[in-house]
């Protein structure tokens, strides 16, 4: 039972990390039809700057501003210098991405080395936590609150303000939207910091519980693309279970079948493309 | 209000609008007539800033817009009802109603206003705008341009796909905002809808204006309609 | 001739190689050429078919595995372990193939570099069969199995250099034959294709499965050089490198991949002898290219030489004319064998979401008949052709095209039925020829098109017939203009040959007058009054005049509903149609 527990906990606590991944890879791909594989990159650097500022100062607000304040303006660079002067293709796109990656990931193994690290839990969450039987790491459980609220307040954004509206009569009709007075290329350039932001807070939140290495960027850009290919892209309610989905079946996949490797991810994503190619919530 | 001075549009390699040249007078319906292709819809998204001119310019009352970005034509007045309504299908009518709104030129639209004209919106607030029929869907589109205080609208074949009904009631509404003292450039292939309404009438062909006139002397210019327009 | 001779100097030069350069080199040009056919078996399917796949490393990687695990672990036989890489990588590729295939553009981009990783994570998870991270080593160089052995620089070399010769000798072949061609054709659009009557899906699938041989072929080649095998193989930095090299060097011409990937090899040798920041570099090196070299080398050179880059059909094939093909001449008897129906509508409504675009419509057309849809913009009749071509199934209703129920058939297979379309917007090849374009039109209707191993230069047939349709419909003077330089005018026209060149029984004409000028339009009216008489056509037509002047009966469309049908005369003179298109006043 504890077993079980346990597992879902971290299970639920790593899809939350997914979650803050595919959402912003989601957003940008809804609105600007760019697949960014340096999505991964944000997640590492944004937690290796944050590493660097809790050594320097202690304070984990701090280095989490810091990371996401670094990240968004290297996803501003990019977005306003490269990739809007770039013909509307998906290959075009990713590679100028992936060069991205690379440069990203080599020179963040130049600066910090290649050891793997870990973030401190901030002191507040070092405990744990007793629910009846069961003792669950506080941390963890900061992680799911965490992710709930960003994502219902991604759900109100996106929903229930002037601001989503406008977003989703861009992603409906971006040439319309113009004509309506809606400044998509300011809106363009907003969501891929935003989308950034999130990659970033996804990788300093998870860097305590996940730590920071070189090619996580790789393996987390692998796992946020199962998940929106499960989900569906471009949509946040997708991003949410999807990343749900894959953070369960890869937590209990690790602890119940070790040697099936990638299989417990790979087989749900390969019956979702078999059925229904455009994912769980994806438009048809 | 609006003019327009030796348009050249193109789309990809070819060029649509050749020298295209009229006015839009203060509080005044200006109707293009012509058939099918020769280049209307390229005139609309020019002026509205989709589609940017190669050569020519475009005034709003004296001020250069032919090059601005779309969103700062739509903010400096001008009010977009493009063909085939193209609605925001994820939107509800309430939000496309706040999210063209726009305020302070006087000529007082809000979304209670606009609910006023079109009473059978008040119903569906909260309905997507994709889920809509034809008609209310021109509605919408229609309030989405007036709730931005366009001092101009330019409205893109608007009775295409309505109903005889609701052309009638289409006429009725674009007179009563002449009389509010709204500008319309009005882009049409329904003839008789066009001369019902409109103080001028400009008729192209090829992208170019080739005849204008009041509409009274359209409607007894049968040559002139059969040559052009294919009556 | 100047191109054999090119040729033949690059074949010599690389046979002359070992004499001049050291062995450190030799080795490095042995690693130029198995990359180059990593990066050309890469080119088949996104250069050629304009497929993007960021996973084609995992074909690579499951040959070299698959070679040095029996190698190493089983039997050291050349014949059996090179053979089993190359099965193993063409049933992956084969797998694959059938998903990724679901899929276009970013979702393709995703699905082909998550099945990748699915491999790479068994290569990295499986310590037990693959050594994990740590890889396998210890593959010796072929040698068992071949009356001599490879082990030496020099002989390994030309081992490797006769598998490229021998895979870029098929590549060759496979381009320039008509299933090469049709895949150009489907890269420059795929719908166009789908309606001449292509299969396009199972021409994409084919080139993926061979495109995984011929990377399994690489893979397997790879293993023996280095002797060693990791999961590094099957990285998306691998994908992503065979990528850039094709970029690099021209995606679409044969050889430009391998220009890329010599490039690549060689900087890559360069850089990491002076820095540890190779992938900083590589890095750069994406940007760099994406950004200001998106044609490439092959590119670069082509222009700056005068040529665009085009398929290989050669420019002068020409030979004896072919039997006549059907007939033109205009007032024919139209031969009727299966009886009066070539296409009936049963009540066919559509929606899409809230919005019913087609309500119950119902009618019937016989053979040879011109029959005319009028009506405003809107009325739903764009979205009658759709449901008859197959693009989208109807929310309610029937089509039988000949007495047969094609509902739910695939729009290819409809084609092969004799159903002909063209698009109200102009649907064609962008960066092919006239001529190139009529060759895939006439090549759809006839049994070669699927052929892999012979050129199409070896079917005259094809030639003749697409140059008497040139000649016969007064476009043989464009024949090598490509087509996005064609004025709009012309391009309607293409755009009526293409679907007229496939031998259609029943042809779909949406607003073929579109856009046109008075005078246009009067030529492609006359070119449609011409076409065979036994050809049924179905016109949608917004102009009164031009509808007038082709229909023998006329069906009026409002707002998705038939609104009434009838001879022409009887049309001319209703009420209601002059009300819907003028809105006359009804007071």
């Amino acid at each position: 039972m504890t077993f079980w527990a346990i597992q879902t906990l971290n299970g639920v606590s790593f899809g939350m990390l997914l979650f803050l991944l595919a959402a912003g890879l989601s957003l940008i791909f809804g609105l600007m039809k760019i697949l960014n594989l340096a999505h991964g990159s944000y997640y590492a650097l944004g937690t290796y700057v944050a590493l660097s500022v809790v050594g320097w100062t202690g304070s984990f607000l701090l280095a989490a501003v810091a990371g996401m304040a670094t990240v968004v303006v290297l996803g501003i660079l990019m977005e306003r210098v490269f990739l809007r002067r770039l013909p509307r293709e998906e290959l075009p796109q990713a590679l100028l991405t992936f060069g991205f990656l690379l440069i990203v990931g080599d020179v963040s193994l130049w600066i910090w080395g290649g050891t793997p690290q870990t973030l401190p839990k901030p002191e507040v969450f070092a405990h744990s936590v007793r629910l009846g039987p069961l003792i669950f790491p506080s941390y963890r459980l900061f992680v799911i609150a965490l992710g709930a609220v960003v994502g219902l307040a991604l759900w109100f954004l996106q929903e229930r303000t002037r601001l989503g509206a406008m977003l989703r009569a861009a992603i409906d009709d971006a040439d319309i939207a113009r004509a309506t007075g809606i400044n998509v290329s300011l809106l363009s350039t907003g969501v891929f910091a935003f989308g950034a932001a999130l990659a970033a807070l996804g990788g300093i939140v998870g860097g305590p519980l996940l730590g920071v290495y070189p090619g996580a960027d790789f393996e987390i850009l692998l796992l946020a693309f199962v998940v929106v290919i499960i989900g569906g892209l471009g949509s946040l309610k997708g991003a949410f279970f999807g990343g749900l989905l894959v953070g369960l079946l890869d937590n209990f996949g690790k602890a119940l079948f070790p040697q099936a490797a990638m299989f417990t991810i790979f087989a749900p994503m390969a019956i979702i493309l078999a059925v229904r190619p455009s994912g769980l919530f994806g438009a048809r | 209000m609006l003019e327009v001075e030796d348009l050249h549009v193109a789309y990809g390699e070819s060029w649509i609008v050749q020298g295209m040249s009229l006015r839009v007078a203060d509080g005044q319906i200006a109707a293009v007539l012509g058939r099918n292709g020769v280049g209307k819809t390229t005139l609309i998204h020019a002026i509205a800033g989709l589609n940017p001119p190669r050569r020519g310019r475009v005034l709003l009352n004296g001020e250069e817009i032919s090059r601005l970005p779309a969103h700062e034509i739509a903010r400096r007045g001008v009010g977009l009802v493009p063909q085939g309504r193209r609605v925001f299908p994820s939107l509800d009518i309430r939000e496309h109603l706040v999210v063209g709104a726009r305020s302070g030129n006087g000529r007082g639209w809000d979304a209670t206003r606009v609910l006023g004209l079109f009473p059978r919106l008040r119903e569906r607030l909260s309905h997507r705008a994709g889920k809509l029929s034809g008609g209310a869907q021109a509605m919408v589109a229609a309030g989405r341009a007036l709730v931005g205080n366009a001092d101009i609208l330019l409205m893109d074949e608007p009775s295409e796909g309505l109903a005889p009904l609701l052309v009638r009631e289409l006429g009725r509404i674009l007179l009563d905002l002449k009389r509010g003292g709204a500008s319309i450039l009005l882009v049409e292939q329904n003839l008789a809808f066009a001369l019902r309404v409109a103080d001028h009438v400009y008729l192209m062909s090829k992208g170019r204006i080739v005849h204008e006139c009041a509409p009274d002397d359209l409607r007894r210019d049968d040559a002139t309609k059969s040559r052009w327009l294919g009556v | 001739m100047k191109r054999t001779l090119g040729i033949a100097t690059g074949v010599a030069v690389l046979v002359l190689l070992p004499l001049a350069l050291s062995s450190y080199q030799l080795g490095l040009a042995t690693k130029m050429l198995i990359f180059a056919l990593f990066a050309m078996s890469l080119n088949l399917i996104l250069g050629y078919a304009g497929l993007p796949s960021l996973g084609h490393a995992a074909y690579f990687g499951v040959g070299a595995y698959t070679v040095g695990l029996l190698a190493v672990r089983v039997v050291d036989n050349f014949w059996l372990d090179f053979g089993a890489g190359l099965l193993a990588a063409g049933v992956t590729s084969a797998l694959f193939g059938l998903l990724a295939l679901r899929a276009q553009g970013a979702y393709l981009l995703m699905i082909t570099l998550a099945l990748a990783q699915v491999l790479w994570g068994i290569a990295f998870g499986w310590r037990w069969l693959t050594g994990g991270d740590d890889g396998l080593p210890g593959v010796p160089r072929p040698g068992a199995g071949l009356p001599w052995s490879l082990s030496s620089g020099p002989s390994f070399y030309y081992f490797v250099l006769v598998v490229f010769v021998v895979a870029t000798v098929a590549l060759w072949v496979v381009v320039r034959s008509p299933f090469g061609v049709a895949l150009v054709g489907i890269r420059e659009s795929e719908r166009r294709m789908q309606v001449l009557g292509y299969n396009t899906w199972l021409y994409k699938y084919v080139a993926f499965v061979l495109a995984g041989l011929i990377a399994g072929v690489s893979g397997n080649l790879f293993v023996y050089y280095n002797g060693f095998v990791s999961p590094a193989y099957l990285s998306i930095v691998f994908s992503a490198m065979a990528l850039i090299m094709v970029i690099l060097g021209g995606a679409g011409t044969l050889l430009g991949p391998a220009l890329g990937s010599a490039a690549i090899v060689l900087l890559e040798n360069v850089i990491s002898a002076s820095t540890e920041r190779w992938l900083t570099v590589l890095g750069l090196i994406y940007v760099v290219v994406t950004m200001f070299a998106p044609a490439g080398i092959m590119g670069w050179w082509l222009l700056t030489w005068g040529a665009p880059i085009r398929p290989p059909i050669p420019p002068n094939a020409r030979s004896t004319p072919a039997k006549p093909g059907r007939s033109s001449i205009p007032g024919q008897a139209p031969r009727s064998r299966y009886g009066a129906s070539a296409l009936k509508i049963d009540g066919l409504s559509h929606d899409f979401g809230g919005l019913r675009a087609l309500d119950a419509v119902s009618f019937e057309v016989a053979e040879g008949e011109r029959l005319v849809i009028l009506g405003p913009n809107g009325a739903g009749k764009t979205t009658l052709f759709n449901l008859v071509t197959g693009l989208f199934p109807p929310t309610v209703g029937r089509i039988a095209l000949f007495g047969r129920d094609v509902t739910r058939l695939a729009p290819h297979r409809r084609a092969r039925l004799g159903l002909g379309r063209t698009f109200q917007i102009t649907t064609l090849f962008p960066r092919l020829t006239v001529l190139e374009s009529v060759l895939l039109a006439v090549q759809g209707a006839d049994r070669a098109r699927f052929t892999l191993h012979r050129p199409l230069a070896a079917f005259p047939r094809l030639f003749a017939r697409a140059e008497r349709l040139l000649e016969e419909w007064l476009l043989a003077e464009r024949r090598d203009v490509l087509t996005r330089q064609l004025s709009y005018g012309e391009q309607r026209q293409l755009e009526l040959l293409l679907a007229l060149a496939a031998e259609p029984r029943v042809l779909l004409l949406d607003e073929p007058t579109a856009g046109l000028s008075p005078a246009e339009t009067a030529s492609v009216a006359g070119m449609i009054r011409r076409f065979p008489r036994d050809v049924t056509i179905l016109l949608i037509e917004h102009d009164m005049d031009v509808a007038l002047e082709l229909a023998e009966r006329l069906i009026v469309f409002h707002n998705g509903r038939v609104v009434t049908a009838g001879p022409r005369d009887e049309i001319r003179k209703d009420a209601r149609v002059a009300e819907i298109y003028l809105g006359i006043d009804e007071a």
